[in-house]
């Protein structure tokens, strides 16, 4: 999968949001191209410009051990910057991962699920 | 033009000689036509039936029987029938008489439609003495090949059907153990099964699998397992009627090692003794049998025969296992490993999948591409089957084969749909995890990513309940803390990067976890209805 087709972002300027949504399970497999391409998206958009950042993870079904290592670094990056961090989550699988990790303590977690068809 | 001509005589008027060549009807509505051919295929040393129309033809035919006949040579255009209509005709009643069909020059398409028919060959006006006799020599020949084929074709089924009733058939106590997924795809030869119910409460099984499916094959396979009855009758054991037979096939019935001309026969003979609870396998050239035990996890019996017919000084294996623990005992067919190979999916979900679909009466839609043959002995026949964990996988790692997770994880998911179905649903996803998370800690602890060092994977599925169960095991040196404390006390949040985060997460997502031998060892198990 190429870095546009792994991660994208959409500024929504007028509300201060920053969506980059990650159209990948973040796995050991992924997590090292999921990372650079995340720093990437963000790159692109001045920090001033927005306040809050949509992680919208709702394409993957899958996360591991190291996956949730690399979102509790990236949200803890981005918290010490001042940022607001909001999950957006669809399989019920990562969505208890979640909950187990604490990660869901640590961000605004929005889960609606979806019977995974892939 | 009509063809050269000697005097014309009576159509029907038989000939003097009994045709040494065979016997053709010819079917000309020409008089002239019909005399040149009667003459020009007597030459040829055939009997010549004569007839002018296809009517005609029709009642001789009916009349003497088809098989009176070696072939037909018929003109096409003729008043009221032509000759496609009398090459239909004799193809719906006998598909190996064979038929030419003569046109007049020009009508090529009228050729093609005869050969879309299935007509042996055509002949073009005007025909010479040469041409008509080659063609006919050609049909009568093709006519006797057929034939032969039909006839042996038919002794096959006869075969197949006698081997079937005899040796496949299970009486009640037989039954009651046994589940049964047999699918030859040919009449003889291939794979074979018997099974018999011996004095006291022992039972013989024996499972093979013959190189071929011809005439010969069918006959090894059958005389084979007249032996094993015949031996087990007088006492002896199924290791010397292997080793006799195995004599037989390398000296006297096929030449030394393996060629073109030789049989060979992998074969397993299980003789259960349930009051002795124990069972001696005996095996040559066969698959591995599987002991399952109450967690639905296997264990293997030795191999390293080679088959017989390839090496005389080479006997069977031989080994017996103690039935303790032991729910039910499984073989099967090397066609059973290449086909879940096939499909990309571990045998025993395969395994599982066929002998579901049998049980629920289920026609199944899987088609092998060879035969199939698998049998599960169950020990204890009054408990229902859906009642015991059954397997679903087990598969041995490499510890450098963590390079490798993302191929395993799709073998895993295939292999667990396959068996389970949909039943899952998104708790799927939550085994995924658990499986992955459960692995990488085996390759990278158990075995430190070496490739000297092997970890396991096993799945089992019970059916009635609806629980997968699954046990990892690595060949690490384990720990001395008590991991599931250790569990208990982790704060993600706190420590940032938590300490055993994997062994964590399947904790939680899973619905019973444990460990044994020093953390080496993990179990948990998923109920699909949580």
């Amino acid at each position: 999968m190429s870095t546009r087709e792994l991660i994208s972002s959409e500024l929504k300027a007028s509300k201060k949001r920053l969506v980059i949504p990650i159209n990948s399970d973040i796995t050991s497999s992924t997590v090292d191209a999921v990372g650079e391409a995340f720093r990437e998206a963000v790159a692109q958009h001045p920090m001033e410009t927005w306040k809050t950042i949509y992680f919208d993870l709702r394409n993957a079904r899958m996360i591991d051990s190291k996956g949730v290592n690399w979102l509790f670094s990236e949200v803890r990056n981005l918290q010490t910057r001042g940022k607001i961090v909001v999950f957006q989550v669809a399989s019920p699988a990562i969505h208890r991962v979640m909950e187990f990790s604490g990660l869901e303590q640590l961000v605004i977690m929005k889960f609606r699920r979806r019977r995974q068809t892939r | 033009m009509p063809a050269p001509h000697s005097t014309p005589t009576q159509p029907n008027e038989p000939t003097d000689s009994v045709g040494r060549a065979g016997t053709v009807l010819v079917v000309d509505d020409d008089p002239h036509g019909l005399t040149f051919f009667r003459a020009s295929l007597k030459l040829c040393g055939f009997r010549v039936v004569a007839t002018m129309n296809v009517a005609e033809a029709q009642e001789r035919l009916e009349a003497m029987g088809m098989d009176a006949f070696d072939a037909v040579l018929s003109d096409f255009r003729m008043p009221e029938a032509t000759g496609l209509d009398l090459l239909r005709w004799i193809r719906a009643r006998d598909r190996s008489l064979s038929t030419v069909i003569i046109t007049a020059q020009g009508e090529k398409d009228l050729v093609k439609a005869s050969l879309s028919e299935g007509a042996t060959e055509f002949l073009e006006k005007p025909i010479t003495h040469q041409a008509l006799r080659d063609a006919m020599l050609k049909a009568a020949a093709d006519t006797a090949r057929m034939r032969k084929f039909e006839y042996d074709q038919a002794g096959l089924r006869d075969a197949g059907r006698l081997d079937r009733f005899f040796n496949t058939t299970l009486g009640e106590e037989l039954s009651a153990h046994i589940r049964l997924v047999y699918q030859p795809l040919h009449e003889v030869g291939g794979d074979f099964f018997s099974a018999r119910k011996l004095a006291g409460d022992r039972f013989l099984i024996v499972a093979g699998d013959v190189s071929g499916h011809d005439i010969r094959s069918g006959f090894v396979s059958a005389y084979f397992q007249g032996m094993i009855r015949g031996f087990e009758e007088a006492g002896q054991s199924a290791r010397e009627a292997f080793s006799v037979f195995n004599r037989l096939l390398c000296d006297e019935w096929g030449g030394p090692g393996v060629d073109a001309g030789a049989t060979s026969l992998s074969v397993c003979a299980l003789e259960f003794d349930l009051a002795q609870s124990s069972v001696t396998v005996t095996s040559s050239g066969f698959p591995p049998v599987v002991f399952c035990d109450r967690h639905g996890f296997v264990t293997h019996s030795i191999t390293g025969a080679f088959p017989m017919g390839w090496d005389r000084t080479r006997g069977p294996v031989r080994e017996i296992r103690p039935l303790d623990d032991v729910s039910f005992v499984c073989m099967h067919t090397d066609g059973l490993i290449d086909f879940a190979t096939e499909l990309e999916i571990d045998p025993l979900s395969l395994a599982q999948r066929l002998i579901m679909d049998g049980k629920e009466g289920v026609n199944s839609a899987l088609h092998s591409p060879d035969d199939l043959l698998l049998i599960r002995f169950f020990i204890n026949p009054e408990q229902s089957t859906t009642a015991l964990f059954q397997p679903i996988l087990h598969e041995s790692y490499s510890g450098d084969e963590y390079q490798d997770i993302d191929h395993l994880q799709a073998v895993w998911r295939r292999s667990i749909q396959f068996a389970v179905g949909d039943e899952l649903g998104d708790r799927l996803y939550d085994l995924l995890i658990c499986l992955r998370e459960g692995m990488l800690n085996a390759f990278h602890h158990g075995c430190e990513g070496s490739p000297e060092k092997i970890c396991t994977l096993q799945m089992s599925y019970l059916p009635d309940e609806k629980v997968v169960r699954v046990r990892i095991d690595d060949p690490g040196k384990g720990h001395n803390f008590d991991l599931k404390k250790r569990l208990a006390e982790m704060d993600i949040a706190a420590e940032g990067r938590g300490r055993n985060l994997g062994l964590g997460i399947i904790q939680h997502l899973s619905d019973k976890f444990g460990i044994e031998n020093k953390g080496t060892s993990l179990l948990f198990d998923f109920h699909v209805h949580p």
